[in-house]
């Protein structure tokens, strides 16, 4: 059924075809690439009461659980469990916070007192007390997390540290 | 480029095809192409929307309004795929009606014809799915009305129903139902059909309609011109987030309006008349058409098809008749259009708050937990029986009209005519006097002295500010004082108005305004106490009447007078 070929149609219809393919892809486009530029997820902007300074021993990494609100795209959490930190009060009583997430893979670190260091239980990096990296796939050592003291209490400001 | 293009040729043969298809004449007619761009619309404008929808009953809200405001062009794409809908719903009717009356379902074109039909309820069948989908008020009354219609179908109905709803409620699964169903099942089966049709356009040309190229190519991209358009001027409405506890008529969309008038109109003991017998009926004429009419295609609009064409008139003229009933129906009923004016202050309250972010209970948590949505639910259970807003509400009101509380205004017309209907005209206390031969200058003082107590409960008459004591000064030459203690805490013959109009006053004032603080003996109204409304409550009722506040007065009775239709008797 084929009749000659007629470059002016043919050009018509690829014109044609291809506008409406850029249109189509338009909708497409901004809903694929919506995510990069945009803040889905906000958590934990403002420093969080993790316990008072005097609770926490010297010298000896306390588990800390971090509770904020979590804004997920249209629902926000109140209070809830964002993860854990490190709290590490040295012998002259500053006190620092550690990401428990390893910087290697983001698996959760933990301490253990036999060997006094940190170690990851998923690929057996160890980190020193101070955070420093000892041995493993580890690129740094553990990630510090703003921390400060006010009145007797320590306040941490959480972050996600992505390996 | 060429070597691909070779390359490509070598293995599969689709660049020829493809110039094949390029030269070959038109397949379709202008309103083939028309559809063909249409259904292309609403596929990449659904994809985008899918990738940011949750299908749950806590989420689907918050997660359309994120859509609508959060999602960049995210209020077009969505207006694009409302207005979609519309526009293939009347190019799919347009198409049916004018290959019916060219003939074009006789032989060979059977099957073609009964796709268009399916096609036509395949995509009913999607805004049946998707209209609930934003889980809003409209959405999940109307999936509750069309759920109900199932349920009294006669035999299969109960079966019907849990199919349609995915259990025995409208809930989490009905959702994830019409999801699959919208976003998956149909477009598939729609695809398909239109595969089919596209095949068989080019095998029976003869009888398929057709249309030089530049019309249907300029006819498909002048009706996105206007879908763009429109989509701009008329965005999709997203309503307020479904409240199943709520009482709410739904409006269907105007395409399933004809069926809705229709049920309206039939008795009810007749009602399967109208949701099966008679949309049964022209299903089947429908279909049955290429065998009642039989002969070559394309023929003749009249001769001698007469009865055919006429049936299809009458099918055509019922439903735009229908249309046209129902549409005239929505514009003039008063109780459905200020119910629509309440849905749409809620909508725009819960856009508004929903920008906090929604609670984990979701959007309906989200209203029910707002002072100001909840304040105005309350308002009207209880206040409402005795009290009108700007006129509005009550055949028997008993207490003064709201509309303006403790405004300046509303101080003001209250003090110069506390007799007036609109204010203790309806109730029995009527021993404060009018003040509006007093001088005005005066009375402004107290109006503006009243509204300053607002801001001081709790505090001793000669503690107020020195900005108020002008105020006080008038406040006792009118004798306001011989009534009115503004003292905390001390009876009166007359309300306290110490703190007057502070959220302390109201609150004690609600909680029991037979004190002796309050009116005492003549009190009329309801002590509000803490088993009935409890303190969320009462500070919602609160935020409520501050919303009323801003309000204008509704207008003194003389005027109300003019504006009434005279009384012949």
């Amino acid at each position: 059924m084929s009749t000659a070929p007629d470059p002016k149609r043919r050009k018509l219809l690829i014109v044609f075809g291809a506008g409406a393919a850029a249109l189509a892809g338009a909708p497409v486009g901004a809903g694929l690439l919506a995510p990069v530029r945009a803040t889905t997820v906000r958590e934990g902007e403002e420093f969080v009461d993790v316990g008072g300074v005097d609770e926490i021993l010297e010298d000896h990494p306390l588990r800390v659980t971090i509770r904020a609100d979590r804004e997920d795209a249209w629902t926000t959490f109140r209070n809830v469990e964002l993860g854990s930190a490190w709290i590490l009060k040295g012998k002259d009583g500053s006190v620092r916070a550690f990401s428990s997430a390893c910087p290697h893979l983001g698996c959760s670190v933990d301490f253990v007192e036999k060997r006094d260091c940190f170690e990851c239980p998923c690929h057996d990096a160890a980190f020193a007390k101070g955070g420093e990296k000892i041995s493993g796939p580890a690129p740094r050592g553990l990630d510090q997390l703003p921390c400060r003291v006010e009145a007797g209490r320590v306040l941490v400001r959480f972050a996600r540290v992505a390996s | 480029m060429k070597a691909l293009l070779a390359f490509l040729e070598e293995r599969t043969g689709l660049v020829s095809t493809l110039r094949r298809l390029l030269d070959e004449p038109p397949r379709l007619s202008a309103l083939a192409q028309v559809l063909v761009a249409l259904f292309t619309l609403q596929f990449a404008t659904g994809v985008a929307m899918s990738l940011h929808y949750a299908p749950t009953a806590t989420d689907a809200w918050g997660s359309v309004w994120f859509i609508q405001h959060r999602l960049p062009l995210g209020q077009l794409i969505r207006s694009l795929h409302h207005w979609g809908t519309s526009a293939i719903v009347v190019a799919m009717g347009l198409h049916l009606l004018l290959t019916a009356l060219a003939g074009r379902y006789r032989r060979p074109n059977e099957v073609a014809w009964w796709l268009s039909v399916g096609a036509l309820f395949l995509v009913l069948g999607a805004a049946m799915t998707g209209n609930p989908l934003p889980w809003d008020q409209d959405g999940y009354w109307g999936a509750r009305v069309e759920s109900g219609i199932m349920a009294g179908m006669p035999v299969v109905g109960p079966i019907l129903e849990r199919l349609f709803l995915g259990g025995n409620d409208l809930g989490n699964l009905t959702l994830t139902r019409f999801y699959a169903l919208h976003a998956i099942v149909l477009p598939a089966a729609l695809a398909g059909i239109g595969a089919v049709q596209w095949i068989l356009a080019g095998r029976n040309r003869r009888v398929f309609s057709r249309d030089p190229l530049p019309l249907a190519l300029g006819g498909a991209a002048l009706v996105v011109g206007v879908l763009v358009a429109l989509s701009l001027a008329a965005p999709a409405p997203l309503g307020a987030p479904a409240e199943p506890a709520s009482s709410y008529q739904a409006t269907p969309a105007w395409y399933f309006l004809p069926l809705n008038q229709l049920l309206a109109i039939v008795p009810p003991s007749l009602s399967l008349l109208a949701t099966a017998v008679i949309p049964g009926a022209a299903v089947l004429f429908l279909l049955a058409l290429p065998f009642l009419d039989r002969g070559p295609a394309p023929a003749q609009v009249w001769t001698p098809r007469l009865p055919w064409i006429g049936g299809m008139g009458a099918c055509t003229a019922g439903l735009l008749g229908l249309l046209a009933l129902g549409l005239r129906h929505e514009a003039v009923d008063e109780a459905l259009l200020a119910s629509q004016a309440d849905a749409a202050e809620d909508a725009a309250r819960a856009a508004l708050i929903a920008a906090d972010g929604l609670p984990p209970e979701g959007a309906a948590a989200m209203l029910a937990r707002d002072p100001l949505t909840r304040g105005k639910r309350i308002f009207r259970q209880q206040c409402a029986a005795c009290h009108l807003v700007g006129g509005e509400g009550t055949d028997e009101p008993n207490g003064p009209d709201l509309a303006g509380y403790l405004s300046a205004p509303w101080l003001l017309a209250l003090i110069e005519h506390p007799r007036d209907p609109r204010f203790f005209g309806s109730t029995e206390i009527d021993e404060m006097d009018p003040y509006a031969e007093e001088d005005p200058a005066q009375v402004a003082l107290v109006v503006e002295f009243l509204r300053g107590l607002r801001a001081h409960p709790g505090v001793e008459p000669d503690d107020l500010p020195a900005a108020l004591q002008a105020g006080r000064e008038a406040w006792d030459d009118l004798g306001c004082e011989s009534c009115h203690e503004i003292a905390p805490g001390v009876e009166g013959a007359a309300p306290n108005l110490a703190g007057y109009g502070s959220d302390r006053w109201l609150r004690a004032f609600l909680r029991a305004p037979d004190s002796d603080l309050f009116y005492g003996a003549s009190n009329e109204m309801p002590s509000y106490e803490p088993h009935e409304l409890s303190d969320e409550e009462v500070e919602a009722v609160i935020a409520w009447l501050r919303r009323l506040e801003t309000l204008p007065l509704a207008p003194p009775p003389a005027q109300v007078a003019a504006h009434a239709p005279t009384d012949p008797t």
